[in-house]
């Protein structure tokens, strides 16, 4: 067991260091040279940026000297202030990013999770009709125009939400909506079908056969094995609700980490791209360590496979 | 002796895309207490459903009972609501599934398996439930019983997992205990320890035993009664020395001749009955076995044979045992 | 009843045709992609997704040549007409007809979903192939490689190349194809390395003439399957990350147009009350995402012989 994590962490390792790399090639295959000043660029942000970037050493040092940068939790400056850096915009971003992201997880597993099994019970009659009528709306609309149409009707239209900006909860409803559709359809279509095949398992008429209730088969023997998969794409789920919340914050306003890829993009403030950019990968690595691990937890037969590897 | 289940013309069907598939059609035959009764016959010939039919484990649609009675002590079950079978499933009649792979739960722990049924009908404690797991492991002849119980199912083999499933079906000290198939999964030397086991534990409980099976083989050993079913139907019954010793119906015959014995000759091929059962989405308005019988004559192609008593309390369904077919009888006699 | 019947000596003499009767009762067997058509046609959800995309793209044929509007002629007399007799879509807020654009603009989102598949498609069958092939330390390599490529999610990894590459059609489709092709390639090397399972077990029992025969039967329609549902699925998901890119300002230069961009731009427009100008070209990636997707899942159900029936 420990071995497999230790490997798992290894691993993880690697790819960051690769992630990184990609981020240093990038920024220096950019065309029109990125680190040259232009003329609205006040000196002290040029002199930073030559200085993070080591630019008067040669090529192979500075992808030396950036990766211990990086290994710090350096991020470097922003080309667009003088006063605040990189680390700095993060640290201001990753809470409201954080609160959003985690609200809109747990709305859409939660929501995800009940549609996928009552769809699943209620196989090709009415409930399981609306379910997937709801899943498939959630996959077919992109967010961008969810939240717009949302912003329309609910905010400008209705008033029942603030149309923008990041203040009491009520403020955050709406984001959360938005961003926790795609995910929330995608865990009901997933765990629709791995509940009908664990429907279809002997081992459900066992437990039909022992006279146990009905509602204690499908939460012990239904949900407890269909959920397996599902933990399997939380990774991906989450990388999901990253790239989604780059639109949803900037429609919305909120000042996260993703409203700052965004105006790094329109701004062509690179390192504050690409910097949000290794911030995010390295979140994500990490968590879907975590979900690895917590799988061979939840699921009793991968343990002796990582302790026999 | 009393009668503990009597099944008189129970007719299961399921309702598919492609039609009403007759999967059980007029099955009628009863098990005494402490009887063992085996239901054999080829593979998709409804000895499953029979089985499943009799807890009501058949989910409808797409199966819909829709004939006949279920009698256990006596009380129809089929009518039974939902409530009242959950107290009999378990508890008075238990089941042992073909697959002991996939009929446990992976990912629950084989004690919290075996004790569910003590919980739930005995209203035992979890503590109390879990001493009598560890009794109920000894019986079936696990060892290590009680640190085993922590244990998840994929850590067992399959003839281990064969006997926690026989254990299972024991907690309750049912009166009556369907085994499907119970060793076509296991590996043949397996097969014989766990039959050995069933059977001895058959005879200390005195519990009724309906073991389905398509090797007759097992049958001699094992069982008091044989019934054979053929496409949905039962062709012929009776008890294990009147069939062993004749068989009547054309098919018991082919299932007869096929199974392997000792002084066989290594070379020479199993026999096999020709071609397969018939699709039970239209069954054959004649007698089901007509297209692969030896001995048919015209009318089995259009008239269906009834079940009769032939001798002792042997019944057998076939044209051949009717007065005008003597001749074709006579011959059949001479080829054996 | 069979005794009320009248019985004749005649119907007991025994007869030796009835062994043919056995083999007609088995039930026809009909071809793979047949069988497979037939249970696509019971799937009506499916067969609305197909017709939808049928419609789609003879629309994006033709449609740009019906109103008489070109997609670029700008008419500032009548800009921001909402739909009527002689612009059925109405026009934008530079007069530009809607009608013509929107379809324009399927013309350019099929094109970069289409070519992105294929593209995906291409290099997905030969690096999977060629890593099942090789197998060994080669094919652990490839794909641990492909492992550490896409952690990186996928819209960030297009976002990231978008920022290298100039603006256009193409370099949206390499961006998109740059690691899209990993899903494909894992997929082609799991169904490689089933048919070589299969070969070997045939060349052990010697089989000969068989192995050709089973693989045109079983394997090939059992390897395309789950390939040609991938190929389905990829389509949405580029059609998607076009919208996003335009979205965030790295799409289709104007004036070309593609449903992304059109959306993207008139965002603005909802706020002055023009909201049809959202609403057409939202409608349109909604309603290809939708026709996509449930074709595609159809694809699968009908082509999974778990659920045949
Ligand atoms: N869920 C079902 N839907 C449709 N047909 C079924 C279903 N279950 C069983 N059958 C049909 O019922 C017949 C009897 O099956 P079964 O009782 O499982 O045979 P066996 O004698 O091998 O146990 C078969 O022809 C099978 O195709
Ligand atoms: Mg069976």
């Amino acid at each position: 067991m420990l071995k497999f994590i230790v490997k798992r962490i290894l691993w993880a390792l690697v790819t960051i260091w690769a992630i990184i790399s990609i981020t240093f090639i990038i920024m220096h295959s950019i065309p029109g040279d990125p680190f040259a000043r232009e003329g609205s660029m006040p000196e002290a942000v040029y002199q930073n940026l030559r200085s993070f970037y080591n630019l008067d050493e040669p090529l192979y040092v500075q992808y030396g000297l950036y990766l211990k940068q990086i290994a710090q939790f350096d991020f470097g400056p922003s080309l667009k202030s003088n006063t605040l850096t990189v680390n700095d915009y993060i640290a201001n971003g990753f809470p409201v990013s954080l609160q959003l992201g985690a609200q809109a997880l747990i709305l859409a597993v939660c929501l995800g999770l009940i549609l996928g099994v009552i769809a699943a019970v209620n196989r090709n009659k009415w409930p399981d009709y609306f379910a997937m009528v709801l899943a498939i709306i959630g996959i077919s609309v992109p967010s961008f125009i969810l939240a717009t149409f949302l912003i329309n009707f609910l905010a400008v239209e209705w008033r029942l939400f603030p149309v923008a900006t990041w203040q009491t909860m009520k403020h955050t409803v709406l984001p959360t909506i938005s961003l926790a559709m795609l995910p929330m359809a995608y865990i009901a279509r997933l765990m629709r079908s791995s509940m009908l095949e664990v429907l279809n398992q002997d081992y459900m008429i066992t437990a039909k056969s022992k006279g146990l209730n009905k509602g204690f088969i499908l939460i012990k023997y239904g949900l407890r094995n269909a959920i397996l998969p599902v933990v399997t794409v939380l990774g991906i789920i989450t990388a999901n609700l990253v790239t989604g919340s780059f639109i949803v914050e900037h429609i919305f306003g909120v000042p996260g980490i993703g409203e700052l890829f965004v105006k790094g993009i329109f701004n062509r403030d690179y390192p504050v791209i690409l910097g949000s950019t290794i911030f995010y990968s390295i979140i994500l690595i990490f968590l879907i360590l975590i979900v690895d691990i917590a799988y061979t937890w939840i699921d009793p037969r991968i343990k002796v496979t990582g302790e026999s590897k | 002796m009393e009668k503990l289940l009597q099944i008189e013309n129970l007719n299961v069907s399921f309702n598919t895309y492609g039609g009403e598939v007759k999967a059980v059609r007029g099955v009628s035959f009863s098990v005494k207490k402490g009887e063992a009764v085996a239901i054999v016959g080829e593979s998709g010939c409804g000895k499953s459903v029979t089985a499943k039919s009799i807890m009501k484990l058949l989910t409808a649609p797409p199966a819909e009972y829709k004939e006949g009675k279920i009698l256990f002590h006596g009380q129809d079950l089929l009518p039974l609501p939902e409530n009242e079978m959950k107290k009999i499933r378990g508890n008075k009649i238990s089941m042992i599934f073909q697959d002991p792979m996939s009929s446990l739960n992976p990912t629950s722990r084989i004690g919290d398996q075996l004790i569910e049924g003590l919980v739930k009908h005995n209203r035992m404690s979890r503590a109390i439930a879990l001493q009598h797991a560890v009794q109920l492991l000894e019986r079936v002849g696990i060892p290590h019983a009680k640190s085993r119980l922590k244990h998840y199912p994929h850590e067992f083999s399959g003839g281990m997992r064969q006997r926690v499933m026989i254990a299972i079906a024991l907690a309750c000290d049912p009166e009556l205990i369907i085994a499907d198939e119970p060793t076509t999964a296991l590996d043949v030397t397996i097969q014989a320890q766990v039959l050995t086991l069933m059977k001895k534990l058959q005879k200390e409980t005195n519990t009724s035993i309906i073991l389905i099976t398509h090797d007759l083989g097992v049958v001699a050993e094992v069982c008091d009664k044989v019934i054979v079913m053929y496409a949905g139907e039962v062709v012929e019954s009776g008890s294990v020395e009147e069939i062993f010793s004749n068989p009547t119906h054309p098919y018991t015959k082919g299932l007869m001749k096929s199974i392997p014995r000792l002084d066989m000759d290594r070379s020479s091929r199993l026999y096999s009955i020709v071609g397969s059962p018939p699709d039970l989405l239209d069954p054959p308005k004649g007698c089901s076995f007509y297209p692969r019988c030896e001995y048919a004559m015209k009318v089995c192609k259009d008239y269906h044979p009834e079940l009769e008593l032939v001798s002792g309390t042997q019944q057998s369904s076939c044209w051949l045992h009717h007065p005008m077919a003597q001749a074709a009888a006579a011959k059949v006699r001479e080829d054996h | 009843m069979a005794n009320k019947i009248q019985l004749t000596e005649d119907l007991f003499t025994p007869v030796t045709d009835n062994f043919k009767d056995a083999e007609k009762i088995a039930r026809p067997s009909v071809s793979y992609w047949r069988d497979t058509w037939r249970r696509l046609k019971e799937n009506k959800l499916a067969m609305f997704g197909l017709v939808l995309i049928i419609i789609l793209a003879i629309m994006a044929i033709i449609g740009p040549y019906i109103s008489g509007y070109s997609y670029f002629e700008q008419d500032f007399t009548r800009k921001n007409l909402r739909p009527n007799a002689e612009h059925w879509f109405g026009t934008d807020t530079s007069g530009r007809d809607l009608f013509t654009r929107a379809w324009y603009g399927a013309r350019i989102s099929l094109f970069i979903g289409l070519m992105a598949a294929t593209i995906d498609f291409v290099i997905g069958i030969i690096y999977g192939g060629v890593s099942a092939i090789r197998g060994g330390r080669i094919d652990n390599f490839m794909m641990r490689l492909a492992e550490v490529l896409f952690s990186i999610p996928y819209l960030l990894m297009v976002i990231l190349m978008m920022i290298v590459l100039e603006r256009g059609i193409w370099p949206i489709i390499i961006a998109m194809t740059i690691t899209g092709w990993i899903p494909m390639a894992r997929l082609v090397r799991g169904q490689v390395l089933q048919l070589k399972e299969l070969d070997y077990v045939h060349a052990a029992n010697a089989m000969g003439a068989p192995t050709s025969w089973k693989l045109r039967k079983h394997m090939i329609p059992n390897t395309m399957g789950p390939i040609l549902v991938n190929i389905t699925l990829t389509v949405p998901t580029a059609i998607f990350a076009e919208a996003t890119l335009s979205f965030l300002g790295l799409g289709i230069p104007a004036p070309q147009a593609s449903w992304g961009t059109m959306a993207s731009d008139s965002l603005s427009s909802i706020l002055v009350g023009n909201f049809y100008q959202l609403a057409i070209p939202a409608l349109l990636i909604s309603i290809t995402m939708f026709a996509f997707n449930v074709f595609g899942d159809g694809l699968r159900d009908a082509l999974d012989p778990k659920l045949r029936n």
